[in-house]
This record gives C-alpha cells, structure tokens and sequence, in this order.
C-alpha cells in the first residue's frame, strides 16, 4: 500500500537534498499573517475588513474558524490532493466497509446541509397567519407526525379529525417560540462544523509540535512535556470551562455561556492525550532505515521532522482528534443543557436546551429529537470515519 | 532510576502540579469581583460576607489559608455559611453509593468486551459491543436520562424513579432511585472503556508472543488472559486521565434529571446560585483527588512492572 513506501519527497531526501520550509509552509504562513494583520486591523477599529470585504461582521469564533480553514487547507485538503494516489487509496479501503462508506456519507451530508443550510433556510422566515417571534407558525408537528387541535394556535398543514398534521413547509416542525426547527438544525449544523475544524486546528499543531519536540530531543526535555501532559490530562476540560466562565461572568456580569470559550480552552486542555501518540509514533519513524539514511546524508533534525515525522505521523494524528471531534459537540449540548448556552450562536445543545420544558419531558419533542438525531449521527459517524481510517492508515493494524 | 527514586520523583511532579494549579486558580479568582457579597437573600450584609470569605485579610494571608484549606480539607462556607466540606461530604456519599458500583461494572464489562472484540474483530458479538460503544457514546446524556426517565413513568408506569431527600439514601425506595442513573454511567463509562481497551488490545496482539501463543494452539480465553496483563498498565493510565473527564460530566447531568442530591447536582445548584465557595470546593478538589489517583496509579505500575526499574 502506499501508505507505507517513502513518497517521491522521501526519495529525494535519502539522496541528501535539502528541504527546509517546503512551498507550501511559506504560503502557508504568508496566508496566517495576512489573516492576523486583517485581524488586527479589524480588531483595533482601524478599518472594517470584515464589513467592507466580507459584508458581514466576524465574531472571535469566526475568524478562529478562518484560521482553521487555512490549516485544514494547507494541512489536510492540499497533501491529500497532491498525493492523489495515496488518497485514492485511502477511500479504495474505506469503500471496503459499509460502515465506513456510510459515515463518509452523513459526514457530506453534513457538511452541505452546514453550507447551504443556513442560506436557504431562515429561521424567521415571515408568514401569514400566527407568527412567533421570527414570524414562523407556533409549534407546528414535523412531516408525517400530528398533534392535537388544541395544541396549535393555528395549523400550517392539513386538519383532519381534529389533528393537525405536519406540513412540507417545516419538516421539522417549528418550535414554541416560533422558529422552523430545520433551520435551527442547518445553523447548528453550521456551528458545530466549525468547533469541529477550529478543534481540529487547535489541538493538531500543538500536539504535533509537543510530540516531535519531545521525541527529537528526548532527555530532560521529553520528561518535562511528558510529565506537564500528566497533570493536564488529570484536570478534566469540562471543570475548566465551568470556572473560566464563572470568573468572566463574574467580570462582565453576565448570563449565559460562551462559545469561543468553550473551544478554546476544550482544545487548549485536550491536546495531551494526542501528543503522546505524536511522540510514540515520531520515536518509532525516526528508528527507520530511510530516516537514519536521511541523517547520514546530512539532513538536519529539522529537515527530518519536517519531511519525515510530521507527514508520517499525520494519519495517526488525525485518527486520534476524531473522539475529541465527538466529545467537543456532545461537551457542548451538555453545557448548553447545564445552563451554559451561548445566546449568539445557535448550537444543537442551544436548540435542544430552549425546546425542553414545559409538560415533562417537553411539549414539542421534534424540536429536540431532530437535532439529537443529527448530532447522535454526526458523532457515531466521525468516530466510526476515524476508527476506519487509522486502520487503513496505521500498517500495524492488520 | 531505582523504585523508590521514581516513587518520589513522581510524589514530586504531583505536588508541584498540584501547587501549580490550586494557585492558578487562586489568582483568578481572587482577582474577579465575587458575585456574592451583592446577594441579599442570605441574610447577610455585604461586610458580613466579606469578613466570612475572608476578603477582609491581607493577600498572603488569604493565599495561605486557600492552600492550607485543602491540605486539611476546610474549604470554607457556602452562601448560606454553611461548611462546604459538611455538603461535599454528604453530597460524595450519595454519588458514590452509585457510581463506584457502576464505574466498576462498565470498567470490567468494556475491558473485557474490548479484548474479545479485538481477539475476534469479525464476530457477530463483536460488533454487537461495537455498535453498543458507538451509540452510547454519541447519544447525549441528557437526551438518554430523560428518555429512561420518561419511559420508565409513562409507560412501565414505574413512579418512585426520582430520589426522594425525605427518607434516608439507604432505603429500598432511594436505592431504587439510584438504579437508572446508575445504567446511565455504567454505559457511558463501558462505551469510553471499551473503545481504549479494543484499541489498546488489537496493538498488542500484533506482537510476537501472541503468535507463539497461538501457533501452540493457545484458546481464546488463555490469549485474552496473556492479552490483558500487557494492556492492564496501559488501560489504567486511561482510566485515569481520560475517564475522569467523562464520568464528571456524566454525573452533573444524571444527577441534575434524577433528582439525585448528589456531588452533581450540588455542582449545578453552586453554579446557579453562584456560589464561588462551594463551586470552587466542589470541582478544584476532584482535580486535585484526581491527580493523586493518578499519582496512586503511577505507584502501583511501579511496584506491579519490573520494566519501569529497567528504563
């Protein structure tokens, strides 16, 4: 498989070329500063970049997930379009479990209601006759579902025998407070895509420089980090993200929760686990023959990380952030269901929370089951994605 | 590094850690203003609340009070003046008195489903217990207690599923009460135990003496036998670490729907009420009670695994 062979690169090295920064590493850190120096326009007033380029204004959520986008792009999007073999082979064995096949499925799926969702769907969308807070009919039932008369104030779709049955027009359903339960799931589908590539964009390059710097120059060096991983990795995220937003809401003297808080410090406190499995695998790379070939022909150790242990040690990387992809939106309804729920972004957690209540368990259930649903999908679907990939990437595993 | 170096040098790390953190939390919170001297339904005046904390004393004093607090485990006074480690106390028995046995149980049914999975990854048991780990992870915990719940009222019309603070926890009536949460935890932790030990399994498997062991027609049961002693240090160490992260959060949230008057529900209550005392009691001190288990775990691999004198 290919997965295993040097790569073209790898061959060129095992000759003693010098590789350094290679093309896309400059063009990728000439993108980041570009970003950070809209970024820091924007962000001490001087010019409206998002407005006057983008015509919308970014939140610190949006422009970390800009910064993720350039990651993925350069880190995950570019190698594998490059390599196009190797990807190929990559989805050739993954087309080979159903399982696999069908996660590859809800995971596009996703990924387009996430994109066009939100466009074509509106929340408030105003129409006649009962309208909510966004103008939407109140409590309307979901397609093929129907309530009793008296529970709606008005029917959208077909009476009949005293019930009043769903419409085609909100095959959700539409919430108490008014909102068409679809679009709120296409928007949390949005949102939850982004902390998952921003998740992604986090914990992967620390992990990764953390492991390699420890495996590279082992020592003192690799006990310090190994042993600074132990302590956070026994400090749980979701204790954290409790007293960091206490002590900001005390500051600000607020309700709610914060999303960009909850990503960052879930990253900033996660990454731990996957630094070790950097580390393992950077150690067992490095005892290769075509690496230690690579260091006698005078590659430095930087040349070595970068063109052998960090493309190597890639798949297993990103094995690895799948559960914490997983664990991250399940952390999040948790939190919003906690009463930690952002009131600027409309996650699933935030969906499911303001539908609960009212009769037990809550009078309108489609609007938290259909975003359940997803959200269940999404994870089953992202742990079994990952679980099929680090067999077909790790060659150990037969 | 001899065993008894190594015991101490670990002994080390944990207490710098440990210092590290409970003064990291210190600072912050010591330097935003506390929501609860403005509270007015305590009784109290806002002087009186101030002298209570201790906000009235000099900043080291204060500093050396916070950390001498949890070596002895006084943790100060809720909002209402009470001690917080009287409730933390009574709160940990109630949760313990369900959690130990269904942490046990979901530990061992994951560890040694897991293995049997990644003995015989193609069978149909096998991927029954796959199935099982991937959706009782994915399902939010929530959205599960409050199905059990709903299920077990409306149509086994079972009505003492809620935790009843009148009679005593040791009751038929209350241990009743505690049998749902307790399958709620015990899938979540089974489902979280069973991915690692799978994982951790199929690597050793494709080690050398297991193909000795089965070249000389080793049963399946003698394999899973030689299989766990080798994972036995690894799946430890993830217990620890990885597990803590999800059993906390798993707890909050039963606890909250059940009604239980429990470690989580008096974390949930703190954070409403916005008590910083018995916030700060009820999450640094699991922190700290989890880096001493893994500090404990540490000791026993030690002691158990003659390889870690040889490194």
């Amino acid at each position: 498989m290919s997965g295993i062979g040097p790569t073209a690169d790898e061959l060129a090295d095992r000759d003693g070329r010098r590789v350094g920064f290679a093309t896309r590493d400059r063009i990728f850190l000439a993108v980041l500063a570009a970003l950070a120096a809209v970024f820091a326009v924007d962000w001490f007033g001087v010019y409206q970049a998002d407005a006057h380029l983008l015509d919308s204004q970014l939140r610190g959520l949006d422009w970390l997930f800009l910064y993720a986008l350039a990651v993925v792009a350069f880190y995950v999007v570019a190698p594998l379009a490059a390599d196009r073999e190797r990807a190929l082979g990559y989805w050739r064995q993954i087309r080979e479990s159903r399982w696999a096949t069908a996660s590859v499925g809800v995971l596009v799926v996703w990924l387009l209601f996430a994109i066009v969702g939100p466009e074509v769907l509106d929340p408030g969308e105003p129409l006649y006759g009962s309208p909510g807070r966004g103008g939407v009919m109140i409590g309307q039932p979901p397609i093929g579902f129907s309530v009793v008369e008296t529970a709606v104030h008005d029917c959208a779709g077909r009476m009949a025998n005293g019930r009043c049955h769903g419409t085609w027009h909100y095959p959700f359903g539409t919430s108490m407070a008014g909102e068409d339960v679809m679009a709120m799931t296409a928007i949390g589908a949005r949102v939850a895509f982004q902390i998952a590539t921003i998740t992604v964009a986090i914990i992967v390059p620390l992990a990764t420089v953390v492991g390699t710097i420890a495996a590279t120059y082992g020592g003192k060096v690799d006990e310090f980090l190994m042993r600074y991983v132990d302590v956070q990795q026994s400090i749980p995220a979701f204790f954290v993200i409790i007293l960091s937003q206490e002590a900001i809401s005390y500051v600000t003297q607020g309700w709610g929760g914060s999303l960009l808080l909850i990503v960052v410090v879930f990253g900033l406190m996660s990454w731990g686990g996957v630094a070790r499995i950097v580390r393992a695998e950077a150690l067992e790379i490095t005892q290769r023959d075509y690496v230690r070939a690579a260091k006698s022909a005078g590659a430095s150790r930087f040349d070595v990380v970068r063109t052998h242990v960090v493309p190597n040690a890639l798949p297993a990387v990103l094995t690895a952030v799948t559960v914490q992809i997983g664990w991250l939106i399940l952390l999040e309804a948790t939190l919003a269901y906690l009463g930690f729920f952002p009131a600027d972004y409309q996650t699933w957690g935030y969906v499911m929370k303001t539908n609960m209540g009212g009769a037990y368990p809550t009078t309108n259930w489609w609007a938290v089951l259909y975003p359940a649903a997803f959200l269940g999908l999404v994870v089953v679907s992202v742990q079994v994605l990952g679980d099929a990939l680090r067999d077909v990437t790790d060659p150990r595993a037969e | 590094m001899s065993r008894k170096r190594y015991v101490a040098y670990r002994l080390a790390w944990t207490a710098v850690g440990a210092w590290a953190v409970l003064t990291l939390i210190f600072i912050v919170f010591d330097l935003v203003p506390d929501p609860g001297q403005y509270n007015i339904f305590n009784g109290m005046s806002a002087e009186q609340y101030r002298e209570m904390r201790g906000y009235d004393q000099p900043l080291l004093q204060r500093y050396l009070s916070w950390m001498v607090g949890f070596l002895t485990l006084d943790l100060g006074t809720t909002i209402y003046g009470n001690s917080v480690s009287a409730e933390l106390a009574s709160a940990a028995k109630v949760t313990l008195t369900y959690a130990v046995p269904s942490v046990v149980l979901g530990v061992t049914v994951g560890v040694g489903a897991g293995l049997l999975g990644a003995v015989d990854p193609d069978g149909k048991a096998t991927r029954l217990v796959k199935g099982i780990s991937y959706v009782g992870f994915a399902i939010p915990t929530f959205i599960a207690a409050d199905a059990m719940f709903f299920f077990a009222q409306e149509h086994l019309q079972v009505f003492g599923v809620q935790y009843d603070s009148e009679v005593g926890l040791y009751t038929i009536r209350n241990l009743q009460a505690l049998l749902l949460p307790a399958i709620v935890l015990t899938v979540n932790v089974l489902a979280v135990q069973l991915r690692y030990a799978r994982t951790e399994s199929t690597e050793v498997l494709q080690e050398d003496f297991v193909r000795t062991l089965r070249a000389s027609g080793a049963g399946t049961l003698t394999l899973v036998r030689h299989v766990l002693r080798n994972v036995a240090s690894s799946l430890m160490a993830l217990f620890v670490s990885e597990l803590v992260g999800v059993v906390f959060v798993v707890l909050v949230v039963i606890e909250v729907i059940f009604g239980v008057p429990g470690f989580g529900t008096l974390l949930y209550d703190a954070i409403h009420e916005r008590d910083i005392g018995l916030i700060l009691g009820t999450t640094v001190l699991p922190i700290v009670l989890v880096m001493v288990g893994n500090l404990i775990q540490d000791v026993a691999h030690a002691i158990i695994d003659p390889r870690v004198e040889a490194e």
